[in-house]
């Protein structure tokens, strides 16, 4: 196993592929050594190298909200209800053995995508495949290792699977809002879900089309990077250009269908992010840099505490299951609007000299408008985040139901401008704020 | 042959596309629709939700199927069946006909439809609620019954808004709903 000390000091073998254009968030300047997919947060977790709270809380734990049953297999109580553990369980199909013949790449990179925007993808993109992308430990085909055949390595397999497919579903900007709240999590886990299915559906398709596929080999941010679905933010999420961070991307998919790769986006997320450092603020578990670039593994790039931010989640799991705050912070993540695109185009359009003088005015008008911490009272499906978290009430207008009556949740009235507000940790002074409306006079 | 207005009209110069949209995959696993069909369904959760009244229960199961992306979604009484008194029909935007064009593209609706009705039923079902599909025998005239569209002459529902559509599996279930119809023996 490649540990990241080994990954630091270890020296990789020379490569016949150039170093891979990423864009200019992060800047390639060593040699990468591939990471093991077993040093994972999630699967170093599954093998209780975090602690038995971690491994309790993913392993051992029902979760008491319905939506998270259906959201996430390690929470369920049936595992029959959640998608993705039911969809794993679907027969791969063959690749057809009649090939479609492709004379022109643009010409099918041009359709795929219209394929991709018709399956519901909100983001896509084509990137070229590199082997500092691939997995140490996934870097085989299954069908390949069930022959005894020799393991592909990454070269190797970049060659055969020269392209990576990267799509993405975002999220409702009015969700995002309810961070730290089941709300927020219903948004994010379902979004991982619909992006799950469309690229199996996608994946479908290419197989028929008689080309090969391989999914989830590859780091899905460094292939986001390559594909243009954004940059790496502060916050070391991808940032789109139209949706900010509130996208949960699907697995990559590797393939040799001749296609015509993207470009990596400029969309001024680099210089943004060396003045905004709202997420690095707003974060409760202090797991985002308030400082500059650091060199990891031979990329320079924002790096933040994965384990600071993991193990925050035991402790919360009551009240929510993903953060999000890093998210519904960055001025980037904005409903789709007119002005929402002119800020971009600003960015993208000035000289990048000067992009700092325009970040700043950007920043200073987001803090003005949404607030230096964004946050908003959301209600949906029953959900309120004016509801103190672990306290029952009924704030549905115009219920009637008698609820204390079956010792369900006894019927309160929060005023509408009383936005609740749960802030563990950093803020932690106060664990329940509520915005008192202003009074009349004062 | 359609009516191509130079200028306004723009020409699909794709050609994979009808492939996409109108030709079944060799595989039948390459499309993962049928599977999830026949995915047994789950248990139900043993604490109730609270339903607050049927009006607000139903509003909450119609954005939720739209959250999962339905694009309509209508609930009728079944009064002739006191086991399961609720079906829950939900329909897609379907620019192709699911029922001729067997490619993904042409089964795009089908394959959302097959998403929303395994999460709204897994979903009720977490609720502490009873649900089940049944398959789209009844579809088209529970739709109507709802109120989603009307049905044309080449047996599609028509919505006033989205134009064809595609009503995809139904849903029986016990959770007490305020309904758009009423189903008589």
């Amino acid at each position: 196993m490649t540990t990241t000390a080994d990954r630091d000091t270890a020296t990789p073998p020379p490569s016949s592929f150039p170093p891979p254009n990423l864009g200019r968030s992060v800047r390639i300047v060593g040699p990468i050594q591939n990471v093991d997919s077993r040093t994972l947060p999630h699967p170093m977790n599954q093998r209780g190298e975090l602690g038995k709270a971690l491994y309790n809380w993913r392993h051992n734990t029902i979760a008491n909200d319905p939506l998270v049953r259906v959201a996430f297999e390690n929470h369920s109580a049936d595992r029959n209800h959640v998608f993705p553990t039911v969809i794993r369980r679907a027969p791969k199909g063959e690749v057809n053995q009649v090939r479609t013949p492709v004379p022109d790449p643009a010409v099918m990179a041009r359709h795929i995508k219209r394929v991709a925007k018709f399956l519901g993808f909100d983001t896509f993109g084509i990137g070229k495949s590199h082997p500092s992308f691939v997995f140490a430990g996934k870097a085989v085909d299954p069908a390949t290792l069930d022959e005894g055949q020799a393991i592909d390595g990454p070269e190797v397999l970049c060659k055969r699977l020269p392209f990576v497919i990267v799509g993405s579903v975002a999220w409702d900007y009015n969700l995002t809002k309810a961070h730290r709240h089941h709300i927020g999590d219903a948004a994010y886990d379902f979004t991982g879900q619909q992006s799950t299915q469309r690229l199996l559906a996608l994946e479908g398709y290419i197989r028929d089309l008689g080309y090969e596929t391989l999914r989830g080999a590859m780091n899905g941010q460094a292939a986001s990077l390559a594909a243009g679905i954004g940059e790496l933010g502060r916050n070391g999420l991808i940032i789109s250009e139209k949706f900010g961070s509130r996208i949960h991307a699907s697995d990559t998919l590797m393939t040799d269908l001749p296609l015509v790769a993207d470009e990596p986006l400029d969309i001024g997320v680099a210089d943004f992010c060396n003045v905004c450092k709202k997420c690095a603020v707003t974060c409760p578990t202090n797991s985002i840099t308030h400082e500059g670039r650091t060199v990891v593994n031979g990329v320079e790039k924002f790096k933040i505490n994965w384990e600071t931010c993991y193990k925050l989640r035991p402790y919360v799991v009551e009240h929510w299951g993903n953060c999000l705050t890093c998210i519904a912070a960055c001025p980037y993540t904005k409903p789709k609007a007119w002005w929402h695109d002119l800020a971009i185009f600003s960015m993208r359009t000035t000289p990048i000299p000067l992009r700092g003088l325009v970040a700043r005015g950007l920043k200073w008008l987001d803090d003005k408008i949404w607030g230096e911490f964004p946050r908003a009272r959301v209600r949906w499906l029953g959900y309120d985040t004016g509801i103190k978290p672990g306290e029952r009430a009924c704030t549905i207008p115009g219920c009637t139901a008698a609820h204390g009556e079956a010792g369900n949740a006894p019927k309160v009235n929060v005023p509408l401008d009383e936005i609740g507000w749960y802030a563990p940790l950093k803020e932690n002074t106060v664990r329940f704020m509520k915005k008192r409306p202003v009074k009349a006079g004062s | 042959m359609p009516l191509h207005i130079p200028f306004l009209s723009k020409q699909d110069n794709d050609p994979y596309w009808d492939r996409f949209v109108n030709r079944a995959p060799d595989d039948p696993n390459n499309q993962a629709i049928e599977f999830l069909h026949k995915t047994p369904e789950g248990s139900v959760y043993a604490v109730q939700t609270d339903p607050h009244t049927p009006e607000i229960m139903a509003g909450h199961i119609k954005e939720l199927a739209k959250f999962y992306g339905a694009d309509l979604v209508g609930v009728v009484r079944r009064s002739n069946d006191a086991e399961w008194p609720f079906a829950i029909v939900h329909a897609y935007k379907a620019p192709y006909d699911p029922r001729t064009a067997k490619g993904p593209g042409g089964q795009a609706a089908a394959m959302h439809g097959a998403f929303t009705t395994f999460n709204l039923g897994s979903t009720i079902r977490e609720f502490g609620f009873r649900a089940h599909k049944v398959g789209r025998d009844d579809a088209e005239r529970l739709a109507v019954l709802a109120g989603l569209g009307a049905m044309a002459r080449d047996g599609r529902v028509v919505a006033p808004d989205l134009g064809p559509i595609y009503v995809a599996e139904v849903i029986y279930t016990d959770l007490p709903l305020a309904a758009d119809a009423e189903e008589r023996a």
